[in-house]
């Protein structure tokens, strides 16, 4: 009984911590969405029910922008998994120069997001950009393409910038989790006949499946609220194509002012947040045990 | 206010401190970008903070902060011929329901620059409307492209195509009504969709100011839209041999220099207002231009100056026109440029991303 209350005084800082900085926003963000607080009404909130989640229902362009963000979450989140994966393996095993490789691997993870997306529109220029100029050299293409001037494959850019950049972050994890598997299990296997495919399929993934979970969450929420490079590289454009749930609310608060709606997005975008980590959950997170 | 990399706004200060003893001025450098510069002021005025005495605004903040009741009015502080000493462009950027929130100190708009050895070989004069300049473009050599112009889906570009609409005889909104789904709106979005690929490179749907600019300075367009930034960028710049610049006025130039407004909340008032009468005399004019080429927005300086680039630049903005002086104008810019880049990127043809701005722009002003 006494050490429990020990515990809680050492936890009392912590639970500090997180309530002035996770809860009170929390909920002071809750109690803005049922209010009206913008330029109309001189910034005084003003109770307004359930009006703006009303609004937001048949905001078409608000669904929009969730369904473009959930496809790039997806997308640009798997083929991290998959890269990271793979690096991962690569740089688990001794070679010459890996310590210099294991550091070089996370210099785009440490670089600033706005300063590497100015970066890429210049990559992707029509008429000074390295990728049309490399493309027409190997005759893959004709005449040069404005990268970041079609929907398609402006999305597909700012995929691609996100990925080279966040990689990194997957391969530090399951690095840290390869580490982690004893090496006797590889002996023992190995002294059974297992292949290298078997070892991979029935050791490394099992035991590295409560890493990939950890690491796969902590990017699916990071990337549901991708703002720098998309702010930076596109605008959320052409014609709205590359427009984020970031960057919608984000002119709501910021550039229109209109606080109450933008806390109900916020809302709704956390929901959905909360939906996507039990579904992650439910995937890859269950049954952490040694099967 | 704006990043201070050369000084310029510090010597500034430092001769402003000299003549008023009695004044510190603390100037707070924000981010490069307006739109982060705003975020941190808006910030700031809506926790209540009085740091700030003074905002240096650009000019669509201007109708946002005064409905806001965060400007001071500065109309009857000064007599009328003071005001009437600043370029009307510039001042017209400031004012909002004809009160005057904002002391102009830069004169910013859209210039024509054209490639004056080129126009000459071709024995023709610059354009005065869109459709000669169309003409003209289309003679262009390759690897030479005929109108570079800052068609990226971002504040630039409701600019540019609020040119091109006012040079067609059409109009944004204007007394409560939307003119974007009107012929003019139409012909002059369909000039901007044409001008893709064909006198304009297919990725000026992606240039900012900067893209565009390089690409005339490396010798590769006739024309460039671009600000008067670019002027003092390309006397210093090493030019491809035989260019020769030349600045003429757009149809209807778009209105976006800078200003120092009070805030309400200001502790100091009336110093504020002692340094708003010390950056809108002559020698801080000549001092920001001399060490910053900040443009001056006062009229004498451009009376007094011999230098014919100046006077060019002059002439080519004193008829400029400001954007649309509305509290919800961020919504109203972000609707419009988004239908005008799916337009000019092909995904939707011209009149129906004009039926789509127009129909979302009347739902916004209807807003209560």
């Amino acid at each position: 009984m006494k050490s429990s209350r020990a515990a809680w005084w050492f936890l009392a800082p912590l639970l500090c911590l997180v309530a002035v900085f996770a809860i009170y926003p929390l909920v002071r963000m809750l109690v803005l969405s049922f209010t009206t607080q913008n330029l109309e009404t001189q910034f005084a909130p003003v109770f307004a029910g359930a009006a703006n989640y009303q609004r937001a229902w048949h905001d078409s362009h608000f669904w929009e922008t969730v369904l473009r963000t959930l496809v790039f979450t997806v997308t640009a989140v798997g083929l991290e998994l998959l890269l990271g994966l793979a690096a991962a393996l690569a740089l688990h095993h001794s070679f010459v120069g890996r310590g210099l490789a294991r550091t070089a691997a996370l210099v785009p993870w440490v670089l600033p997001s706005s300063a590497l997306a100015l970066g890429w529109i210049w990559i992707f220029n029509d008429q000074f950009g390295v990728l049309n100029d490399l493309l027409q050299r190997g005759g893959l293409l004709s005449s040069p393409v404005a990268w970041l001037g079609h929907p398609g494959s402006a999305f597909a850019a700012v995929i691609l910038a996100d990925v080279w950049k966040t990689t990194p972050f997957l391969t530090l994890l399951l690095l840290a989790g390869l580490q982690t598997i004893p090496t006797e299990l590889y002996a023992a296997s190995a002294l059974d006949g297992a292949s290298r495919w078997q070892q991979f399929r029935h050791i490394t993934l099992p035991l590295l499946r409560p890493v990939i979970f950890v690491a796969v969450l902590f990017r699916t929420l990071q990337s549901f609220g991708i703002f720098d490079l998309v702010y930076v590289m596109t605008g959320g454009g052409p014609g709205g194509a590359t427009e984020t749930v970031a960057l919608y609310t984000y002119r709501n608060f910021m550039r229109y002012l209109d606080f109450g709606y933008g806390a109900a997005l916020l809302v709704i975008s956390s929901g959905i947040l909360a939906l996507l980590t039990a579904a992650l959950w439910l995937l890859v997170g269950r049954g952490r045990s040694l099967s | 206010m704006e990043p201070d990399g050369r000084g310029v706004w510090r010597a500034l200060f430092d001769e402003f401190h000299r003549r008023n003893p009695d004044i510190r001025v603390r100037a707070v450098e924000g981010p490069a970008s307006t739109d982060a510069r705003e975020d941190m002021y808006v910030n700031a005025l809506l926790a209540g903070s009085q740091d700030y005495d003074l905002v240096y605004a650009d000019t669509i903040w201007i109708p946002k902060f005064a409905a806001a009741g965060w400007l001071v009015d500065l109309t009857d502080l000064w007599p009328a011929e003071k005001w009437a000493s600043f370029s009307e462009a510039a001042l017209a950027g400031g004012t909002y329901k004809d009160r005057i929130y904002r002391v102009p100190t830069q004169l910013n708009a859209g210039i024509l620059y054209y490639r004056k050895d080129l126009l000459d070989r071709l024995g023709v004069a610059p354009p005065r409307t869109y459709d000669e300049l169309a003409d003209i473009a289309r003679r262009a050599e390759a690897p030479v492209n005929g109108f570079v112009w800052q068609g990226k889906q971002y504040e630039g570009l409701t600019c540019n195509f609020l040119e091109v609409l006012r040079g067609y005889g059409g109009f944004w909104i204007e007394g409560g009504e939307v003119g974007l789904d009107r012929p003019e709106a139409e012909k002059a979005l369909e000039f901007l969709c044409r001008a893709v690929g064909t006198i304009s490179p297919k990725g000026v749907t992606t240039y900012a100011e900067e893209e565009s600019r390089l690409l005339f300075q490396s010798g590769r367009a006739l024309f460039l839209r671009n600000w008067p930034y670019v002027s003092n960028l390309l006397a210093e710049a090493e030019l491809p041999p035989g260019f020769e610049v030349g600045i003429t006025p757009l149809p209807a130039p778009t209105f976006g220099g800078a200003g120092f407004a009070i805030l309400s909340s200001s502790r100091s008032p009336e110093a504020a207002l002692r340094f708003l009468e010390f950056v809108s005399s002559p020698e801080a004019v000549r001092l920001l231009y001399d060490r910053g080429g900040v443009q001056p927005a006062l009229k004498s300086f451009y009376e007094n100056t011999d230098d014919p680039r100046q006077r060019a630049l002059y002439a080519a903005m004193q008829n400029a026109a400001p954007r649309p002086a509305l509290p919800q104008y961020a919504r109203a810019s972000d609707i419009l440029q988004r239908q005008v880049s799916a337009a000019l990127t092909g995904q939707k043809a011209p009149r129906e991303a004009l039926r789509q701005a127009a129909l979302e722009t009347r739902q916004l002003l209807a807003r209560p």
